[in-house]
């Protein structure tokens, strides 16, 4: 298998979800439940007491479901199928990752967009001359939103602010692509 | 990296949820319509008599339960099983060999993951834009892959941190004399954000 088909899969499988946690929650659910029916349909073989029900009886409750008050019906219908359609979504969305990828020749990088964030809040806070804790960043799949509160009384020069972020971004050259919007705040905050 | 189904994964959330949308719909349906309730009313009875008889058809000797209790419970322990599997294959991959040439007349050559995961450990140790880092290496569809990850403290360009690292890497691969196709892993979180505060040059 060649070097880059192997990237390309490193590359989708660490940006996408591989929704092992939710897998493996229903699979320990599956086992308990399983468990449980093999424990009842012995003890019902030895005659001994179930745990809560035999297996004859549930049967006959599942036969007499009908006769439960309808509100009962309709509202564990309404659960039942919410959950169910919760997990069909699961099982075909994507479940991207908060994360960037930077393609070299010698090997792929896997960036938090945490770390973008936390990096281009310190670039742009010197650019504008204001505390980095007062400078918030999200980064998402596409976008880059900076935002800063000015020190009272001290401009901010939004210009360098977007020049700092946009040289910054150039030099990660990050995919997907991340676009800049800086937002100055209006009001100030005293010592920031 | 790992080698994970995703597939298998996907495949059991959507038939699980499958079973319990239809279940839940099953419930509405008896609860708004009519029609459905007596429907069920009328056929349920005869399905559950014909299950019992054909349970007491085959008698489980003098005990009074039947082989077929037998038989569910040879299923239920083979999904048990099945599940079990499911579970202990996630996250699977890593290796323990970098490389690993053909056998010629005059032996093999091995190397193993540890000789790139202490050279590439050492070089990282000291450095004070990292919090930590850790080297491993996974089989990727037959394909050695090292894979470094690498915590960085806040504000440190993920840039700079992934071309010392590939300085690093390149320089393995001359200590080595072949490339190991390798991916960086960079992130954040809770460990970068306690880490003591440090002055970086």
């Amino acid at each position: 298998m060649s070097t880059k088909s192997t990237y390309s899969r490193i590359a989708r499988r660490e940006t996408h979800s591989p929704r092992s946690v939710l897998a493996i929650v229903l699979a320990v659910i599956l086992i308990l439940a399983a468990a449980y029916a093999v424990i009842e349909i012995i003890l019902a073989i030895a005659g001994q007491k179930p745990l809560l029900v035999t297996p004859g009886n549930a049967a006959k409750g599942l036969v007499g479901v009908n006769t439960l008050p309808v509100w009962i019906l309709i509202v564990a219908g309404i659960i039942l199928a919410l959950i169910g359609l919760w997990l069909i979504i699961a099982s075909f969305t994507s479940g991207r990752r908060a994360r960037h990828l930077i393609h070299t020749d010698r090997a792929v990088t896997v960036i938090d967009n945490e770390v973008i964030a936390s990096a281009l809040a310190r670039h742009a806070s010197y650019a504008a001359n204001t505390d980095p804790d007062n400078t918030r960043v999200s980064v998402t799949h596409n976008r880059a939103v900076v935002e800063m509160t000015p020190a009272t009384g001290r401009d901010v020069d939004k210009g360098r602010v977007q020049d700092a972020v946009d040289e910054q971004l150039a030099a990660y050259d990050v995919s997907p692509k991340l676009r800049s919007k800086i937002d100055i705040k209006k009001a100030g905050k005293v010592g920031a | 990296m790992n080698t994970t189904n995703r597939g298998a994964n996907r495949l059991l959330i959507f038939i699980v949820g499958l079973v319990v949308l239809i279940l839940g719909a099953a419930s509405i349906l008896l609860g708004v319509l009519p029609a459905f309730s007596s429907g069920w009313k009328s056929t349920a009875p005869t399905v559950s008599t014909n299950v019992a008889s054909t349970f007491s058809a085959a008698p489980l000797f003098a005990t009074g339960s039947s082989w077929l209790y037998i038989a569910l419970i040879a299923v239920l322990v083979i999904i048990v099983i099945l599940l079990v599997r499911f579970i202990v294959k996630q996250g699977n991959g890593h290796t323990s060999e970098l490389f690993h040439d053909d056998t010629t007349e005059h032996g093999s050559t091995i190397v193993k993951a540890g000789v790139a995961k202490e050279a590439l450990q050492e070089a990282l140790k000291d450095r004070d834009d990292l919090v930590s880092s850790s080297v491993t290496t996974y089989d990727v569809q037959g394909t050695n892959v090292l894979k470094i990850s690498a915590t960085a403290r806040r504000g440190v360009s993920p840039k700079d941190v992934s071309d010392t690292i590939q300085t690093h890497l390149k320089a393995l691969d001359q200590l080595l004399g072949f490339e190991v196709p390798a991916m960086i892993q960079i992130s954040g979180g809770f460990r970068a954000r306690v880490a003591k505060k440090t002055r970086l040059e």
